[in-house]
């Protein structure tokens, strides 16, 4: 060793020192990482987790304007464990301001300590959300997409009934979720791999045509969860399932393709094959709708400022203001607050005539699924593990 | 001679064909990102410029392009020096397979496994825990590629060099690395491209950044794929397989170069 220091010539010393300099610089970028999403905002950057549906477009300019802050928008899976891990292990919790997931993630989110309640006195926007009051409020079933125990968590953000897709040219019209387990249609059905949606759904058919005994498709115990997963598991082996789908471009895909007719699936799917050319209809299934809520919470971060948490709640209450509802339904094709529909009416720089008539079509569609009911998706059953297991257990299961 | 020509057809057509099966699928998302914009027929390069007006795309970007290029100088140095300490210890197999195997861990295992340390260790996720997970996973391939290229390399040349008074390190610099450095470079390369397009690690500790990877993935996940990240994606495909087709063989050129 002594030897090669002896050998080292004084070039060779000064291309090392040039050397550990730039690295030494490069230790330094860290401040770079501040452009995160920055743009032009006076008192800082909100970081705002969200599974893609609250992003307007990218321009959140109208808030930045109005508040000082800029939003960073990062995007997150909508997995409740996936979500779990990302605050929990992933150092969410201390980087996060807000989180716009799928609502009813409040008791795993409450219990591991990474959400805290909203004091709705806090956001003017709340009192002039009559959809709060009409489906999400205290004592109804909506109000566990919100609120847990008597508290208010999250802030809705998005509001809409689910059923599923069918292609009329080849089924003729459909109106019962019998559509996704009639031999007719056998290889050319389609599932969302999902047990709070398709397996819930499935639930809701065995309760409402009385072919099985179940009290709560929402929360269901582990005898009725096990007789939903026999049914699904008998028509899997009878072929009835052509794939079980896991993401929106695969199930857009396979309606576009043609190659199922009927498909437990997503609205705004619909729209997507809609714009390709291909006539889909969403069913409005007697048995009802799968409802649900987006909602958006605040991260729990004793160490945040209060002047930071103001603009969190700020965000929020632009959340719940109608530019971004009307921008957010235009996009992704979901009733968000009634405001967006009298803002875009009233807003035509912002809206053309078209588009606002688009919002309100999309609101009266949702606000009439929710007044015909069904069942609240349940994110978080009492028997969740007995769920995940029983899911796996179809996904496991042979087909013909 | 007429049966030879016929084997080489043959032949050619196999390669053709495996060459097919392996690029037909990076085709659509170049077709579809130039899907043309509403009320035209016509193919069009518009989605390349709309990308570059949204800001979460834009950032997404930046904050791949710098983990890439970061990993790509962080992690070569760092495969060198393994490869160095393996023939320097003439380490048995079994070192070397360990310095392997988080080739084949899988990726939610490797990612939930960096996160919880991060946590254990109070580090807040950033750029640089992203960069920390991209180095992990380059890190083997960039060992393997150096140290593939140390094995051409003959120690009689170093000899030659200690005999005319050079001592290890300059020996190392002025020989052995000249000779290896096409090795190095490949490492870089690899190392930028497997940081560019890896996904499931960086979503475990990518706190409040996106890589382009992660928007992608979500994207496709929660509300569709359109022209402009169609567009992202062939760009993404395009540096891949340029970085691949140019780099690669500029380094074979100076690698003979070294040689001759």
């Amino acid at each position: 060793m002594d030897e090669v220091a002896a050998r080292l010539s004084r070039r060779e010393f000064l291309r090392a020192a040039a050397y550990a300099t730039a690295g030494a610089s490069l230790l330094r970028l860290g401040p770079l990482v501040s452009w995160a999403g920055a743009a032009a905002a006076k008192k800082g950057t909100l970081s705002f987790a969200d599974i893609g549906v609250g992003d307007p477009g990218g321009d959140w300019s109208k808030f930045t304007n109005a508040t000082g802050w800029g939003v960073n928008l990062v995007a997150i899976g909508n997995a409740p464990s996936q979500i779990l891990n990302v605050l929990i292990a992933g150092g969410g919790k201390g980087v996060y301001d807000v989180i716009n997931i799928v609502g009813g993630m409040q008791k795993p989110l409450v219990e591991n300590d990474l959400i805290i309640p909203i004091a709705t006195s806090r956001l003017p926007n709340w009192g002039k959300d009559a959809y709060i009051s009409e489906f999400l409020s205290s004592g109804k079933p909506g109000f566990e997409f919100i609120g847990y125990k008597g508290k208010i968590y999250g802030v809705p953000t998005v509001l809409q009934g689910d059923s599923f897709a069918y292609l009329p040219e080849k089924t003729g019209q459909l109106d019962s979720y019998a559509a996704l387990f009639d031999p007719k249609w056998k290889g050319f059905v389609a599932l969302e791999d999902n047990f709070t949606t398709a397996g819930q759904k499935t639930a809701l058919y065995l309760k409402t045509n009385k072919l099985a005994t179940i009290k709560d498709p929402a929360n269901m115990t582990p005898g009725e969860i096990r007789t939903v997963i026999d049914f699904l598991i008998e028509k899997k082996k009878e072929g009835q399932f052509r794939v079980i789908w896991t993401s929106f471009e695969q199930a857009v895909d396979l309606l576009t393709r043609r190659e199922v007719y009927v498909m437990d699936c997503w609205e705004p799917m619909v729209f997507a094959a809609r714009k390709k050319g291909v006539s889909a209809v969403y069913a409005r299934p007697k048995e009802g709708y799968l409802l649900w809520a987006m909602a958006a919470y605040i991260v729990k971060n004793p160490q945040r400022p209060a002047d930071r948490e103001k603009g969190a709640y700020d965000l929020l209450n632009f959340m719940l203001d109608g530019w971004y509802g009307a921008k957010i339904t235009l996009l992704r094709g979901y009733m968000t607050n009634p405001q967006a529909v009298a803002y875009a009416k009233a807003n035509a720089g912002d809206f053309s005539a078209a588009e606002a008539a688009e919002v309100a079509r999309i609101h009266d569609n949702v606000r009439s699924k929710f007044r015909l009911g069904g069942t609240w998706q349940n994110r978080w059953p009492t028997y969740v593990e007995q769920y995940e297991s029983e899911w796996a257990r179809f996904k496991a299961a042979p087909s013909k | 001679m007429k049966r030879r020509v016929g084997v080489g057809l043959v032949a050619w057509i196999y390669v053709f064909s495996i060459l097919l099966f392996l690029y037909l699928p990076l085709v659509p998302p170049i077709l579809f990102s130039l899907a043309p914009v509403a009320g035209g027929n016509a193919p069009t390069v518009h989605w390349y410029g709309e990308l570059w007006r949204n800001p979460v795309l834009v950032t997404s970007i930046k904050t791949s392009l710098l983990t890439g290029i970061l990993t790509a100088l962080l992690t070569p140095p760092l495969g060198l020096l393994a490869a160095m300490g393996v023939r320097e210890l003439r380490a048995p197999r079994a070192v070397l397979l360990l310095l392997l195997m988080p080739l084949f861990i899988p990726g939610v295992s490797m990612g939930l496994g960096n996160a919880f340390l991060f946590r254990l260790l109070n580090i807040p996720p950033s750029l640089w825990t992203i960069l920390i997970a991209h180095v992990l996973w380059a890190l083997p391939f960039a060992f393997l590629i150096i140290l593939t290229a140390m094995t051409t390399f003959d120690p009689v040349y170093l000899e030659a060099a200690y005999v005319h008074g050079a001592g290890r390190l300059r020996a190392f610099l002025d020989v052995e690395l000249a000779l290896i450095a096409p090795g190095i470079t490949g490492a870089a390369t690899f190392s930028f491209i497997l940081s560019l397009n890896e996904t499931v690690r960086t979503g475990l500790v990518q706190g409040p950044l996106n890589t382009v990877q992660t928007y992608i993935w979500s994207t496709y996940l929660q509300v569709g794929l359109s022209p402009t990240i169609y567009a992202l994606m062939s760009l993404l495909i395009l540096l891949t397989v340029a970085l691949v087709l140019v780099i690669r063989p500029m380094m074979a050129r100076r690698a003979i170069r070294v040689t001759l």
